[in-house]
């Protein structure tokens, strides 16, 4: 006995299939039925557009029809004509049931929409399909190692690294928020999942600004499978610079030069990321994120100084920061010149681009941005001179680098002439040492 | 929609069309019925085939023609298992289709990758 259809569409669909010849609509009639209906219910479970439904599947029954009777040829002109006076009838009929509207432009006006929501369904799955890819890349624990890389990519790496799916890319502060919102889920399943590695947990408590990161359990869960990971210290760290609590800052950064794996699951981490860009990055970009070491390991294996590998890792992400700003046609020069700096590995010439770049995306004058930078690069000083009073002269360029800005700051007043200063003096990777012959402490009252 | 191959091993040739061929990859997994089948389709491509009712079993037509594939008496899906599905099964000489075709793609891919390089 035969299922009645429950819904108009699909007695629609029924009806239809007496269009089709007799034997073919005898033998396979009863499952296409079947296989619409079940297609029904999955449009309806994913919430998708009902319209382009109904418009996929007017065009697959066209094809069946015009096939099967040409291969039987059985009356098929009659039936053909047939069918496309109810098509023509049906679209019009469905079009004001659906109130689509009348006018062809809201029609295509709809189509576009949808065709929106389903781009970015595609950017998700394409996004899960580098994940997974990622999975199968990584060592460790594959599955929490890939939501992380998950999360990040859905709440920024991907679009920071410039990375397309045609017009996919989600825009407007509704999709921006689902992003969150899968960063959070692909987060939490990361942790779920990631509950013995290490490498997952270090990364989420020290890195993470997500509200599922900071709970206590990260950190006591890291403790357990990981003493003396150091991450711990990284936190106090920051929250001493913070309060302006030099002591404890004092006390945290010897805890960090004493923990033996702090720096082992920092390099980890740097190793993750940097497997994961070389996996998304679009492979003629590739020679220019690391042009001395040639590629992500050669960055990792480079024991010549963890400065350098700093100077490839911000390139790397200088440069896509670059592009990703780069839209406007007043700044156009400005970029192209930036992403040439940095092809050619002339990082220091590239940022003293890039600080033109900055300000007009900050669209603040130059005394807002200078008041700005001041805030920053003063936090930034005094952790560069605690891993100074810590022994720590081999402290990676980014940290170390401040004083150096604050004494070309004070030599010129403005951040744009400090950037042409010290590139004018190639002042790009001075040891730790050089840069405290001007003094400490620096009293940012004294600025000018 | 893909270029038809001749498939050597049959009484006449055969013209693989891509619904086809990607039917005879879902069947690689195992039975199927036809809703299965439309599933592992999507799946395979990554979203970017959608077969409806018509296309699918006009391509079953032609397979079980063809012998490329069988019905199947089995009911390998438990969970949405209805008496009235039909399961297909592939066929060895379907199993061969498919080893051809894949031979045919990579020579294709190889070629397209020398002259890219």
């Amino acid at each position: 006995m035969k299922r009645p259809a429950t819904t108009w569409v699909e007695r629609a669909y029924a009806l239809s299939l007496y269009l089709l010849p007799r034997d073919f609509r005898r033998e396979f009639g009863d499952e296409m039925r079947r296989a619409f209906r079940d297609r029904v219910d999955e449009r309806r479970r994913e919430n998708r557009s009902r319209a382009r439904f109904v418009l996929s599947m007017l065009r697959d029954g066209s094809g069946c029809l015009v096939r099967e009777h040409l291969t039987a040829g059985e009356h098929a002109p009659l039936k053909i004509f047939l069918f496309a006076a109810l098509l023509i009838a049906g679209v019009g009929v469905f079009a004001a049931r659906e109130g689509i509207g009348a006018s062809l432009v809201d029609a295509v006006v709809a189509f576009q929409q949808q065709r929106k929501a389903d781009a970015l369904a595609d950017y998700d799955r394409a996004v899960h399909d580098y994940t997974a890819t990622i999975a199968d890349r990584l060592s460790g624990d594959p599955a929490a190692r890939a939501q992380l890389m998950a999360a990040q990519f859905y709440s920024d790496e991907l679009d920071y690294f410039g990375y397309r799916f045609d017009a996919a890319q989600p825009r407007d502060a509704g999709q921006r928020a689902n992003r969150a919102r899968a960063a959070r889920v692909a987060l939490k399943n990361a942790l779920d999942s990631g509950a013995d590695d290490a490498v997952v947990l270090w990364n989420a408590a020290t890195l993470c600004a997500e509200p599922v990161c900071r709970a206590n359990d990260v950190l006591a869960r890291l403790e357990i499978i990981a003493p003396d990971n150091g991450a711990v210290w990284w936190l106090d760290f920051g929250a001493a610079i913070n309060a302006g609590d030099e002591s404890r800052a004092r006390r945290a950064v010897a805890a960090m030069a004493n923990s033996s794996q702090f720096s082992v699951y920092e390099n980890e981490m740097v190793r993750l990321w940097l497997r994961a860009y070389e996996l998304v990055t679009p492979p003629e970009r590739l020679a220019s994120l690391w042009p001395h070491a040639g590629s992500a390991e050669g960055v990792i294996a480079d024991g010549i100084s963890n400065r350098i590998e700093k100077l490839e890792w911000w390139a790397a992400r200088g440069y896509a920061a670059f592009e990703r700003v780069c839209r406007a046609e007043s700044i156009r020069q400005d970029c192209a010149r930036a992403a040439d700096l940095m092809a050619k590995s002339n990082v220091f010439e590239a940022r003293r681009t890039g600080m033109r770049i900055a300000s007009f995306v900050a669209r603040t004058n130059e005394k807002e941005l200078h008041a700005a930078w001041r805030q920053s690069l003063w936090r930034r000083v005094q952790q560069a001179k605690l891993l100074y009073d810590a022994d720590r002269i081999d402290a990676p360029y980014d940290t170390a680098q401040p004083a150096v800005w604050m004494a070309a700051l004070r030599k010129t007043g403005t951040l744009v002439g400090a950037a042409d200063e010290l590139a004018r003096t190639r002042a790009i990777e001075p040891t730790v040492e050089a840069q405290w012959s001007d003094g400490w402490p620096i009293d940012p009252t004294r600025w000018p | 929609m893909g270029s038809p191959m001749t498939s050597v091993k049959q009484d006449r040739p055969v013209a693989l069309t891509e619904p086809m061929h990607l039917i005879l990859l879902s069947l690689l997994h195992g039975d199927r019925h036809g809703y299965a089948i439309m599933q592992d389709v999507e799946a395979i491509t990554a979203g970017t085939v959608s077969m409806g009712p018509g296309t699918l079993y006009g391509a079953i037509k032609r397979l079980l023609q063809a012998r490329l594939i069988v019905e199947s008496k089995q009911r390998p899906r438990v969970d949405d298992d209805d008496e009235r599905r039909r399961y297909y099964r592939i066929s060895d000489a379907g199993r061969d289709v498919v080893k051809q075709e894949t031979a045919r793609l990579q020579r294709l891919v190889s070629f397209a990758r020398r002259q890219l390089a």
